[in-house]
């Protein structure tokens, strides 16, 4: 067999919408399939139950079960999807695409670990509701529904959850793109988690908001047991939530600024998000 | 003329290993210094310990192997720079580790007892697959023990359970029992590795016609 390498035709704009749809059908049948992301899922799933029932009064400590197996392995299953397509490079190079409209799709993809994350927070938040923790003295405050308004719940929630399962695999791609060597996955799941969990639990602010994964709520702890937990005041999780989908929007522009073709119209578009998000790191802290 | 030179140093050295043993031992340095004159969380040491696990798996890559496997060389002598330099690498990296954690009140025994678990669990593994004719073994198993070592130190963070037994204090009995099973772990390991390693067809003798 020859594989022979089809020069890029131009599309009009909805034949290449139709392309990356049909592109990003493929790649998220891909990912929803993929062993790493079902065990990651399932496990998220199960593990959530007991979980909850060790009652600590911070309900959203629970989101470091979606953050991490949907979200770090999710990291691990874009990158080999992303690499797969490289290793394969003659066969896919004689589709009628291009490069960037692959890695559109494959970001895409990375729609099915955002619905996972979001199926993940809604089952501990039934979990919650059903057996609620308790709290030391019971009047004593717990950064939930009730005792904080709902924004800043459901910001804390969706950023510590759905969006850290959506930001790891976007950034898998993103380092598969340009960093397609042997051990680059392995290097980038232990950066990530070095830097999530050494910054996010740090006691300093601003560094401790500054990684893609930050630990939005405080425990007060006496004897290795959680009592209650606060949202701090230093940070407004309404702009964190802002600043971790802008970041998510960086690694996507991270992600197609590879393909060297047309890269004036993403490197402004970078510019923006980066200014964006410098802005929402900002207002995060004040 | 470099491309060759190239090939040799690939023949000799298993990069991802020696990459991994580096990266470890400078971030681990790097935090050290960072944090001084606090001690490098323990997390980290056990994240330095699964990324030399990962490291380790590469050890064992060979993308000619489909091509090599019919040369009379045994493997072991084909494998053997890639297992001596990298097996320095990763010792001279773990040597810097225990270096940068020393006052932590970790016990250097336990630690390293855990280390060498993980990287014979990693090295049984990726000998399996080299078995099932897997020629570059080390993308599948390195982030596999690196994301299961995580995902079991973060589910028994959750439950209050210690997984590791440098976790727990010393001369406990969480501390013996971690540490029995920890060292069965190392035991059912070298076991699968060593039956895995054979070369089925060497020994035997040629068929006849």
């Amino acid at each position: 067999m020859t594989a022979v390498q089809v020069a890029e035709r131009p599309l009009s704009g909805s034949d290449a919408v139709a392309t990356v749809r049909d592109l990003a059908r493929t790649e998220a049948g891909r990912y929803a399939r993929h062993p790493l992301f079902l065990i990651g899922t399932v496990v998220a799933l199960v593990m959530a139950v007991p979980v909850v029932r060790t009652r600590d009064p911070d309900p959203l400590a629970l989101t470091i079960l979606p953050a991490f197996f949907v979200g770090v392995f999710g990291f691990v299953v874009a990158h080999r999807l992303t690499t797969s397509l490289q290793r394969t490079a003659e066969l896919v190079g004689s589709t009628p695409s291009s490069q960037r409209r692959r890695t559109t799709a494959l970001c895409l993809a990375c729609l099915v670990p955002l619905m996972a994350g979001v199926l993940i927070t809604v089952e501990c938040l039934v979990l919650t509701a059903v057996d609620p923790p308790d709290v030391v003295p019971a009047d004593g405050p717990m950064a939930w529904f009730g005792d904080y308004s709902w924004p800043v719940v459901v910001s804390a929630l969706l950023a510590m959850g759905p969006v850290a399962c959506l930001g790891g695999p976007l950034l898998g791609v993103a380092v598969a793109r340009w960093a397609p060597f042997r051990g680059s996955a392995l290097l980038g799941v232990v950066v990530l988690v070095v830097t999530c969990s050494t910054m996010a639990s740090g006691p300093q602010f601003p560094w401790r908001v500054m990684p893609p994964w930050a630990a939005l709520s405080d425990e007060r702890v006496e004897g290795g047991v959680i009592l209650s937990s606060t949202f701090p005041s230093a940070v407004s999780p309404v702009w964190y939530l802002v600043y971790t989908l802008l970041l998510c929007a960086l690694a996507v522009v991270a992600a197609l600024l590879r393909d060297p073709r047309g890269r004036r119209p993403l490197l402004w578009t970078g510019a923006v998000l980066g200014v964006a998000t410098a802005g929402a790191f900002v207002l995060a802290l004040t | 003329m470099r491309a060759s030179a190239g090939h040799r140093a690939d023949l000799l050295v298993a990069w991802p290993t020696v990459a991994s043993a580096v990266s470890v031992a400078l971030l681990t340095t790097g935090l050290a210094l960072l944090l001084s004159p606090m001690p490098v969380p323990v997390l980290v040491v056990h994240l330095a310990q699964l990324a030399l696990a990962g490291g380790a798996a590469y050890l064992l890559d060979d993308a000619a192997a489909a091509l090599t496997g019919v040369a009379p060389r045994p493997t072991w002598r084909r494998r053997a720079p890639h297992l001596l330099i990298g097996g320095i690498a990763l010792t001279g990296s773990w040597v810097t580790v225990l270096l940068c954690v020393h006052g932590a009140g970790l016990s250097t025994a336990t630690l390293s007892l855990e280390t060498g678990t993980l990287i014979a669990v990693a090295l049984a593994a990726a000998t399996v697959l080299v078995r099932l004719g897997e020629a570059e073994p080390g993308a599948l198993v390195a982030p596999g023990v690196v994301l299961s070592g995580l995902a079991s130190l973060l589910v028994g963070g959750l439950l209050h359970r210690e997984v590791f037994a440098s976790g727990t204090g010393a001369g406990s009995t969480a501390r013996t029992v971690l540490t029995t099973i920890w060292g069965a772990a190392a035991g059912t390991a070298l076991v699968v590795l060593l039956m895995a390693w054979r070369e089925p067809a060497r020994g035997r003798s040629s068929p006849t016609t």
